[in-house]
């Protein structure tokens, strides 16, 4: 097995509550007609309400999940509960030869990762065709035009829009919303900016949140206005800076371009995830620290609908990995471009004082100013609690309040019994939001998402 | 120079619009002023404010300095570091199975899983500590083991939460002083804590901390409190429980009259008697002058009924009103005294064992009643003797209580041989039988020898449906999540066997599966208990 998960983070894999807590009751080798493993994977037979028992089978060289259950979940409950009892007793999971559906399975898959580098290969030697590259050149450059020029009509009228509110006054911005923002996200969708539809709905709930909105309001406008003077001179900008102002506008990268970018090697630290939906999508956030580099990298997972949310790093994990970043002038988002087989050891995290999360964050902001969250393990720090609020102290003394929400202080303080941990916090600009904690090697999930949702304290 | 005056007069200004109010740069800090010179070129007002606002938005954001503790006053402190821990943890799987009850699977297996931690001396693992804490502050019940299970962290962690506080100590403040601070001060909750656990310990102290507050305390917070003393009920508690008959509030009444007839010597006890002796009438039985067998009578009961209620009797807590309408108002109120009466009282009164009495011929219309009251009597007096007689005498055919209505009276190891012997004539427990009645209202832990047959009844039930159509019993299906909890654990690969016929058909699938999930969990969680990884 790649990589020795502990149950814990066997069950922050579940897409729901629901579905870690089914799969801890099929944790137990009662629930399994079959099992086996070896070194590559893990399969059993579950006896379920249909007639024939349900086929399980995970490829532990990648955590693929596949069951022949009906559940739209992924992973089900039963590659859960297949992989929860790998976890807490291996030895109950005999070691044999996987029998005729598992090799099979693993032998598509094989064949398949073959023919993708095969493809990659191709599409390589295709591209020293000149003749097929220019003729794709000139449709890619048809296309691009047409959709440069609506994003350009786009944005000319969003510029108008948020001068006109700045000129009428925010106090009547506040009457008009959310419609007033909603109107404007359409029209931005129609003008295929995205990035810039889900900031407006995004800012269209905030004069509703009373207290300081119209600071936040102002904020997000005064953004917004910077993305649209920056396109109309994107010409005079850095191929970097161009690249972040077409991300923030809602263009993609294709995969292979990512991965054209020169691999990044390093071992990696998985410090947390985050789970969250946007836009009827669920969007899974890795935060990755490389142990050599001290660099930070996140990586993006995203699922629409009931479609299964793929996630193959699993926190508080080390990979080595070459990554590839989107390009851009603070480079933070990755693709896994070649995943090594060997298991770096748990790395020593730096003390990082309280201090530094600001520090970092200014310098990201400076490169960035859109930047959604940035995500850092601070350390060693001990958590203190005023007024029902959560806050993180350090040895210099200063302090850090915890999102209000954060409901796991209790878990935490039970776990750390006081002593200084790292403590992995997703950082706005405003509210700091726990993910996990390392005490010495162990990791402690604190995302609100998967197994961990007692009622009650914790 | 001020970048707050300045952000200030950038907000004010957007949220009243360009149109009406130009922003002044008088307040912006002198490291912004360069780079908002060459906005002067933008002649869009609005756009100028904007751009503004982006800059000193990021000059903001970027030189954001994080509060001292001693620049906010010193507080709060981090919390101190907890002391280590003599006492062990339970292994990690155990520590799994108490996480998954927490997540309310098998949750009512939680206070046998408790009791056999704390019997084992282990404690609850730090990760499932906040979990537990927070469900136990819900539910009574388990507050009693966390005492012995928390150990130095989980009692270090509820000292910090003012809500777990009481839930971690049954420790009882050695001086008066800090009782009764904390009897004056605590919440509700951490009252009666202090009250239950005072009382357990120093009845007489419990009662005198109570009576110091009772005036003052509301109608809701003394019926709380008095509930407390039937732990520990004696004698000594009848002067202060008699006065509060003539208490304000009924509720607070009804738990006075309820304690003081429990106690058999209390006046109380002493007036029901001296009503009820003149209505009723005893003749023993006559022994035959032949072999002491032939012309050999019962014994008889005369039964006179009261006149009726009169205020004494009221202050006694009898009423009027039958809750029933197979008595008369006069009947009521016989059938309320006879039950607060020790029933060993008769037995001694008239020199008769129970079963005699049981035996007697009973005036009128009104056998029913007094064997349902001396039943009623000898449970609220938990009178063994007579509960055992009843339990034979409720074999008998056409008696008014059956052995499903005593069962959970009786002391465990006798229901259990009682359950047995009744058992040895059932062939099934089908729907409605009298036999699966009674075991449901049987309490666990079962015997081995008694599970045993259980389960080969529950076999022989199923296996009625084997030709044709299955079998279909709710009341099985409901009592078998039952049973499952009663039987003990070590039968648990004989439960699944004897259920395994089932396992498959619709009807019973899915309780039959949970039958065996529960009993496996059992028996695994004690399982776990045992290792020490």
């Amino acid at each position: 097995m790649p990589t020795t998960l502990t149950p814990e983070q066997v069950l922050a894999l579940a897409p729901d509550p629901a579905s870690a807590k089914a799969g801890r009751s099929l944790a137990t080798p009662r629930s399994w007609i079959s099992s086996g493993q070896h070194d590559d994977a893990v399969w059993g037979e579950c006896q379920g309400s249909g007639k024939d028992p349900y086929r399980t089978q995970i490829d532990l060289r990648d955590l693929a999940f596949r069951c022949s259950c009906p559940s739209r979940k992924f992973p089900c409950k039963h590659g859960l509960g297949l992989l929860l009892m790998l976890a807490e007793r291996p030895a109950s999971i005999a070691a044999a030869d996987p029998p005729a559906w598992v090799a099979e399975w693993l032998d598509s898959r094989n064949k398949r990762a073959a023919q993708q580098a095969e493809r990659k290969a191709q599409a390589a030697e295709h591209a020293e065709d000149p003749a097929l590259q220019q003729r794709r050149a000139q449709q890619q450059a048809r296309t691009a035009s047409a959709r440069e020029a609506k994003v350009a009509a786009g944005l000319q009228e969003l510029g108008q829009w948020l001068r006109d509110q700045i000129r009428q006054g925010l106090a009547l911005t506040q009457q008009q919303a959310p419609a007033s923002f909603e109107r404007m996200a359409a029209r931005m969708v129609d003008a295929q900016a995205p990035g810039l539809a889900r900031r407006l709905r995004d800012a269209a709930s905030i004069p509703a949140r009373g207290g300081n909105w119209q600071e936040l309001l102002l904020e997000q406008l005064a953004l917004l206005e910077l993305i649209c003077q920056g396109y109309q001179r994107i010409e005079t900008l850095s191929a970097a800076e161009q690249a972040d102002l077409r991300s923030a506008i809602g263009f993609t990268l294709p995969q292979e371009a990512v991965l054209a970018e020169p691999p990044f090697h390093d071992q990696w630290l998985v410090l947390g995830q985050q789970l969250e939906t946007q836009d009827h999508l669920r969007v899974a956030r890795s935060w990755l620290w490389g142990s050599q580099s001290q660099r930070l990298a996140l990586l993006l997972d995203f699922a629409a609908g009931a479609q299964p949310l793929e996630r193959s790093v699993v926190p508080g994990t080390t990979l080595a990995a070459d990554l590839c970043f989107f390009p851009s002038a603070a480079p933070l988002r990755a693709l896994i471009h070649t995943r090594h087989s060997a298991t770096p050891p748990m790395p020593i995290l730096p003390e990082q004082p309280i201090d530094s999360l600001y520090q970092h964050y200014a310098t990201w902001i400076g490169q960035l100013p859109w930047i959604d969250q940035i995500a850092t393990a601070l350390g060693p720090v001990t958590l203190a609690r005023q007024d029902d609020r959560w806050l993180l102290c350090d040895p210099t003394g200063k302090q850090l309040p915890l999102h209000p929400q954060f409901a796991r202080g209790w878990h935490l303080l039970a776990q750390t019994g006081g002593a200084p941990c790292w403590m992995v916090v997703e950082w706005d600009g405003r509210m700091a939001q726990p993910l996990a904690a390392f005490l010495g090697t162990q990791f402690i999930s604190l995302a609100t998402s998967g197994s961990d949702s007692v009622a009650g304290g914790s | 120079m001020s970048t707050p005056i300045f952000w200030e007069e950038l907000v004010t200004t957007a949220l009243l619009g360009t149109e009406r109010r130009q922003a002044s740069w008088q307040h912006a800090p002198g490291d912004l002023q360069p780079l908002l010179e060459q906005l002067t070129a933008v002649s869009d007002p609005a756009q100028r404010l904007l751009q503004a606002a982006l800059l000193t938005m990021i000059y903001r954001q970027a030189g954001f300095v994080p509060v001292a503790v001693q620049e906010a006053g010193g507080m709060p402190k981090a919390a101190d570091r907890c002391p280590a821990d003599t006492q062990p943890a339970c292994s990690a799987q155990a520590g799994r199975h108490l996480e998954a009850m927490l997540q309310g699977q098998f949750r009512e297996v939680l206070p046998e899983w408790l009791a056999a931690l704390s019997q084992r001396g282990l404690r609850v693992p730090a990760a499932q500590l906040a979990g537990l804490l927070g469900l136990a502050k819900q539910h009574d019940r388990i507050q009693q083991w966390l005492p012995h299970v928390l150990g130095e962290r989980g009692r270090w962690l509820a000292a910090q939460n003012p809500e777990w506080q009481h839930l971690a100590t049954l420790d009882l403040p050695s001086d008066q002083t800090t009782l009764n601070a904390r009897w004056e001060l605590g919440s509700q909750s951490e009252r009666v804590a202090l009250l239950r656990a005072l009382r357990h310990a120093h009845p007489a102290q419990a009662r005198d901390l109570l009576q110091q507050t009772w005036p003052t305390e509301k109608a809701d917070q003394r019926s709380e409190f008095l509930e407390l003393f039937a732990d520990q009920l004696s004698i000594d508690d009848e002067p202060w429980l008699e006065t509060i008959l003539d208490d304000r509030s009924e509720r607070v009444r009804t738990i006075a009259q309820r304690l003081l007839a429990q106690i058999p010597t209390s006046r109380l006890v002493g007036r029901m008697i001296e009503r009820l002796r003149p209505l009723l009438q005893w003749t023993p039985p006559e022994h035959g002058r032949l072999l002491g067998l032939l012309g050999r009578s019962p014994a008889k009961l005369i039964i006179t009924l009261p006149q009726g209620r009169d205020t004494a009797m009221q202050r006694d807590g009898i009423s009027a009103k039958p809750r029933t309408s197979r008595y008369g108002e006069r009947a009521w109120v016989f059938a309320q005294m006879l039950v607060l009466v020790p029933p060993s009282v008769w037995s001694r009164l008239w020199n008769a064992a129970p079963n005699v009495i049981l035996q007697a011929e009973i005036s009128g219309e009104w056998h029913d009643m007094v064997i349902e009251g001396l039943f009623d009597a000898a449970r609220a007096h938990a009178d063994q003797d007579w509960l055992i007689a009843l339990a034979e005498y409720a074999q008998h055919e056409a008696t008014p209580i059956s052995p499903a209505m005593i069962i959970a009276s009786l002391p465990a190891t006798y229901a259990d041989s009682y359950a047995l012997a009744l058992l040895r004539t059932t062939t099934h427990l089908a729907g409605d039988s009298p036999a699966l009645t009674m075991l449901r209202n049987l309490p666990g832990p079962w015997s081995q020898q008694l599970s045993e047959v259980v389960l080969r009844l529950i076999t022989a039930t199923l296996q009625q449906g084997q030709q044709g159509q299955e079998q279909r019993d709710w009341h099985l299906r409901a009592a078998l999540s039952e049973f499952a909890l009663r039987i003990p654990p070590a039968l648990a690969d004989h439960a699944i066997r004897a259920t395994e016929y089932a396992a498959t058909w619709p009807y019973w699938s899915s309780s039959v599966e949970q039958f065996q999930r529960l009993i496996s969990f059992r028996a695994e969680m004690l399982a776990a208990l045992d290792i020490s990884v």
